[in-house]
């Protein structure tokens, strides 16, 4: 069971570092918003709790390997809530201890012993909940009827609503509240359920029929084949069909993602406005926040285009051509995306104050130029440890930055577009230059992009 | 329907069985003819299409035909194809004589080796021959 | 008209502390060439300098008579890459996949896609991440035929294959080397079939070129020797001559039938000498493993 933990650890050791340190940077300088912790929480759940064992799980060979090792399933399960709940909730606890005896010899203002417990019941008591929904979604081979695709979507959605409420946690549920009081009950009762279920959870997890059957055959009918795509041959082919699936799939996905995050905002607005005395505004801040993790998150169709670069340059276009769209779509994409964001902030809040220009200005086109900037590493890398380690400390430092210097970014939109334009024309020549001169992340039988690592191929 | 022309039909080939493919492949059509499957002045298909069928490299069937050729067994006709000598079925018992008179030769040698004197050797022989 | 698919001349290219060449290499129009050689000989390297994939430091390539840095995309349009390594999960659909392909090439034969997509048994729904190792390298394959390209270069494609998708794969390369214009270079472990489908090969080692020419001349040019001493005489490797196995006085070795090594051998105190044919296979073990022995 140790080896389990301890091998867990060793693999995402980089990110639990970084999670680490920022997290005790937040602690224990205030949060970003207020400096009495009241409001601060460092989502480590986002990165540190079961989210590293989904992704684990993606990969069909390393429950091969477990399943093959002379241990149980109830060791394995146990061993799972460890490194998910057990470990990172003692993380924690050290880090608001140790936060907590310097601030009392160096601190001008000394953390009180209530905020910092409230902190740390708040934050710890998520990693719980999050391994109990997670595990009870049923694993995607045994997708089978209705009722576990039904029990699979409320699961995800309740997994999804933890891992994502720790935004706005005591907005949702202030100290001293029935909520807060609700919210510590539950909590814990369903920590406790999620180490009394973490075997059977292991049994279904590693029993299961894998991720990529062999044949289809097992998989729900609308998931094989569909008639509609036996025409998808006809059109316009070329490299401007790769652009525009890229633009077409980070359109749609943004999209989605603003109605859903838009939603769940609006949802838990009422909710506070019905509930509690602190409300949640929807304010610019938001808009920001949101859109800004959006960016990010719709890179990802364009790394699933980058891991055929090596067919890509087989094909007769210059290296420029092939740069330029792994760049310039998702540039197209991201820009559509943000005149997105402010009608949907209009439509879902009836607020029409914001356009796209403003956002422009307080540092998206900023953020969207970073977010590009990763295509040239992950041309020159693939998604080795480093790219990983870069890209997630972008991730997580992007958006975060970009609240906490929003004082300090106060340029004029053309001093924004400068600089976003300087950068995305670097990252389109280095990208030229690497897909030349070096074939080091693409070739055969290295397996930086065959590989599951950050379940890009699943 | 045409009963010269019986389909063209040479086993498989392969390296792992004795002797370089082109010798494999001249061996099948040395016995196509001496059977008498292949009939003097028959079509032998082309390289490509045997190529193709046998699923070996043309330069082997080129390799095979010329073997063919330079003993006299198959003729080529500028444009018309590759066919099979009058003289061919001759031609190919004679070879296969003369291969007999190799192994036997070998054969000998063998069983002199093992300590058969000649007398004995004609024995094995004639009890080989008879099927015993 | 340049009667040479593919001349390398003094390529030169260092991945430390890997160094490919200087290294001469000429692939005859026409031909099928199996391009032979250990595992980290160098063949991908060739393949990934032949498509700009990397810079070569010395050296010149030429392709169809295009020189591979100039005219990049003239000399793409007319020949194709196959391997099974490649990844099409983006495109979803095997229908998709073609038709983004389709888009690049004005030769694109429709007719010949369908036929393709008919006997490797592939729908134009099919999702790719579903599909088997095997039906992968099949959709490789067919994106890299249907364009009817003039070169055709393949890296390892028959590795995950079965049987019979095997001998549909040479049986489609016999056809379309037919014509004589078109030439296929193929990169290969699986020696048995490079023995059998190909005209010309080529050896590589240590990114040297070992030996190229007609595979039946390579083939016929050495033959394994065996031969037993007395007197306890000794024999090292030398050009020509590589020793195999020995067992106290009795010895195997690999001989290259031009070095006149025979007579030598026989002078030097070499007993029932005998001389069998080798296959390809078995050339190659011994060649691969020359520069350990010593």
């Amino acid at each position: 069971m140790k080896t389990i933990v301890l091998d867990h650890i060793r693999r995402w050791w980089w990110l639990w570092v970084l999670s680490t340190i920022a997290c005790t940077w937040i602690v224990g300088f205030g949060s970003p918003l207020k400096p009495d912790l009241s409001n601060a929480c460092f989502p480590l759940a986002m990165y540190l709790g079961v989210v590293q064992l989904s992704q684990d799980l993606m990969r069909t060979d390393l429950r091969r390997v477990l399943r093959s090792m002379p241990v149980s399933n109830r060791q394995i399960g146990r061993a799972w809530w460890w490194a998910s709940v057990g470990v990172p909730g003692l993380l924690m606890t050290l880090i608001v201890g140790l936060v907590l005896v310097a601030s009392r010899y160096y601190g001008k203002q000394p953390l009180s012993l209530e905020a910092a417990r409230n902190f740390l019941v708040g934050n710890t008591l998520l990693f719980g909940p999050q391994f109990y929904f997670f595990s009870r979604i049923p694993s995607l081979g045994s997708f089978k009827n209705g009722r576990s695709q039904l029990l699979g979507f409320l699961f995800s959605l309740l997994f999804m609503a933890t891992t994502f409420s720790m935004i706005y946690f005591y907005r949702i549920f202030p100290p001293h509240t029935l909520a807060w009081k609700c919210f510590v009950a539950a909590g814990s009762a369903l920590t406790i359920a999620s180490w009394f279920g973490a075997e059977a959870f292991a049994r279904e997890r590693l029993e299961s029929p894998p991720l990529r059957p062999r044949s289809d055959q097992s998989m729900p009918r609308w998931m094989r084949s569909n008639k509609l795509a036996d025409r998808s041959m006809e059109g316009r082919g070329g490299m401007w069909f790769l652009f525009k699936t890229i633009f077409v799939r980070m359109v749609l996905m943004g999209l989605t993602m603003l109605l859903i995050g838009g939603g769940a905002f609006r949802v838990t607005q009422w909710l506070t406005n019905t509930f509690s005395s602190m409300a949640i505004q929807a304010d610019l801040q938001v808009l920001i926040f949101l859109t800004q993790m959006l960016f990010w998150l719709i890179l990802w169709q364009t790394m699933k285009a980058s891991l055929h670069i090596r067919f890509l340059r087989t094909l007769p276009v210059p290296a420029t051509s092939v740069a330029g769209t792994l760049i310039f779509a998702p540039v197209a994409a991201m820009l559509v995306v943000t005149v997105f964001a402010t009608l949907v902030f209009a439509f879902l809040f009836s607020n029409l104050s914001y356009n796209p220009v403003e956002l422009w200005r307080h540092g998206s086109l900023l953020q969207m130029s970073l977010a590009i900037s990763v295509v040239p590493i992950v041309v020159w890398r693939g998604f080795d440890l480093f790219a990983g380690a870069l890209v997630m400390a972008m991730v997580i430092g992007g958006p975060v930055s970009a609240l906490l210097l929003k004082q300090h970014l106060q340029f004029d939109l053309l001093t924004h577009v400068v600089i976003s334009a300087g950068l995305i024309l670097t990252a389109f020549l280095a990208s030229t230059w690497l897909l030349t001169h070096s074939s080091k992340t693409y070739r055969p039988r290295k397996n930086q992009f065959g590989g599951r690592h950050f379940g890009v191929a699943s | 329907m045409t009963n010269d022309r019986k389909p063209f039909l040479l086993g498989p080939i392969s390296p792992a069985a004795a002797g370089a493919l082109y010798q494999q492949i001249v061996d099948r059509v040395k016995r196509e003819v001496s059977e008498g499957r292949l009939k003097p002045g028959a079509a032998l298909p082309s390289f490509r299409m045997l190529a193709e069928d046998l699923l070996v490299s043309l330069i082997t069937v080129k390799r095979a035909y010329e073997e063919l050729e330079r003993e006299g067994i198959i003729f080529r006709r500028q444009g018309l194809g590759t066919f099979v000598a009058a003289q061919g079925h001759d031609r190919s018992r004679e070879a296969k004589l003369s291969v007999a008179e190799e192994l036997f030769r070998e054969a000998a040698r063998e069983a002199a080796e093992a300590g058969l004197k000649p007398a004995e050797i004609l024995e094995l022989a004639t009890n080989i021959i008879k099927g015993k | 008209m340049n009667d040479n698919a593919i001349e390398i001349r003094g390529l030169v290219k260092t991945y430390f502390p890997f160094r490919l060449g200087a290294l001469d290499l000429t692939v005859p129009r026409g031909a099928i060439y199996g391009l032979i050689g250990p595992n980290g000989a160098g063949k991908t390297t060739i393949l990934d300098l032949i498509y700009g994939m990397g810079r070569n430091e010395e050296g010149e390539i030429r392709v169809l008579g295009f020189d591979h840095q100039r005219d990049a995309v003239a000399l793409k349009r007319r020949t194709s890459y196959v391997s099974p390594e490649l990844n099409f999960d983006v495109w979803g659909s095997v229908g998709r996949a073609i038709r983004f392909v389709r888009g690049f090439y004005p030769t694109w034969d429709d007719a010949y896609c369908k036929d393709l997509m008919k006997s490797f048994d592939l729908d134009a729904g099919a999702r790719i991440a579903w599909l088997s190792f095997g039906a992968r390298t099949k959709l490789s394959v067919l994106l890299a035929l249907a364009h009817r390209p003039e070169l055709l270069l393949l890296d390892e494609p028959t590795t995950g294959l079965d049987a019979v998708s095997k001998q549909q794969l040479f049986a489609e390369l016999l056809r379309i080397v037919e014509d004589g214009e078109r030439t296929v270079l193929i990169s290969s472990h699986n020696l048995t079939d490079i023995e059998r489908f190909a005209d010309h090969v080529g050896m590589i080692r240590h990114g040297q070129l070992l030996l190229e020419g007609r595979m039946d001349e390579v083939v016929d040019r050495f033959r394994l020797a065996e031969f037993f001493t007395e007197n306890n005489a000794e024999f090292a490797n030398r050009d020509g001559f590589i020793v195999v196995k020995r067992n106290e006085n009795r010895w195997q070795a690999v001989l290259d039938q031009e070095r006149g090594v025979a007579d030598w051998l026989q002078k030097s105190g070499a007993q029932n000498l005998s001389l069998t044919r080798m296959t390809l296979e078995d050339l190659f073990v011994a060649l691969a493993r020359e520069k350990e022995a010593v």
